[in-house]
């Protein structure tokens, strides 16, 4: 077994773009492009932030409707983000408006009939600008 | 600060190299699931299947090893009415069509929205996101 000890990885022939061999040894994938670009765990008053990554702040757009502002956006507004809310039973999770730079997240409590603040983990995936 | 500069990392053995406590996901998807239903952006998926009404096929490029890996998805909408997403009953691995099928496979993932908050019923959905996490064949 070998180590090597390194701050930074970069493709040579594209700086953004270095190839790894799949577990399975039979196939590869690119590995930023499988790197999480940003996550967050939320607090459930919906106004704050208990850990993140490459999130710059939390918008508490209103109750029950967060954005999530990148630190660093992404190329467009092509990105996957998927979430969950860890305070009501039933809520709903949507995913709304997004931008490259943010993405509005909505918790609606169904027996409410109300948008309602919540936990909320999501993770997003795609091209960083 | 060092750097390494490298299109393709392996272990000595040719095989998969280990990052220390960190790990990328194996496939993701923005599906436009309403109309004639296209990827927005994705990794390591080649092509997507339209089943019916609210419910899909993803297929991957590069399969897993095995069907036991993670796959979470969410719907999303951008009409401010919300129909076809609030309430949406998301089933990740679930299909519709064949009389409520699994599928759940190596090559591929179905997911359906079993019900929106309008209806009840079945749903096309313009926003569907995934991200599968596990190990590649």
């Amino acid at each position: 077994m070998s180590t090597i000890l390194v701050n930074t990885l970069t493709g040579t022939s594209t700086a953004g773009s270095i190839v790894v061999t799949g577990e399975g040894n039979s196939t590869t994938t690119n590995l930023q492009q499988g790197l999480a670009k940003a996550w967050a765990f939320t607090a459930a008053d919906g106004a704050s932030i208990s850990d993140s990554f490459n999130i710059s702040s939390l918008g508490d757009t209103a109750a029950g409707q967060q954005t999530l502002n990148f630190n660093n956006d992404f190329g467009s507004a092509n990105y996957s983000v998927v979430a969950s809310q860890g305070t009501g039973n039933q809520h709903d999770v949507v995913m709304s408006t997004k931008a490259a730079g943010t993405q509005l997240i909505k918790i609606y409590d169904p027996d409410a009939g109300a948008f309602q603040d919540s936990l909320i983990n999501a993770v997003a995936h795609g091209d960083l600008a | 600060m060092s750097t390494l500069k490298a299109d393709t990392i392996q272990s000595t053995g040719g095989g998969a190299a280990t990052l220390t406590k960190q790990s990328a996901a194996k496939a993701f998807y923005s599906l436009n699931g309403t109309g004639t239903i296209a990827f927005r952006k994705s990794l390591n998926c080649s092509s997507a299947s339209d089943l019916g009404t609210g419910d899909y096929k993803v297929f991957y490029s590069n399969a897993m090893s095995d069907a036991d890996y993670s796959a979470v998805g969410n719907f999303g909408t951008t009409d401010s009415d919300w129909n076809n997403a609030l309430g949406s009953d998301l089933v990740m691995g679930g299909n519709i069509a064949g009389s409520y099928t699994a599928f759940y496979a190596t090559t591929g993932i179905g997911f359906a929205n079993f019900g929106d908050e309008d209806s009840g019923t079945a749903a096309d959905v313009e926003i569907c996101n995934g991200v599968i996490n596990g190990d590649l064949a």
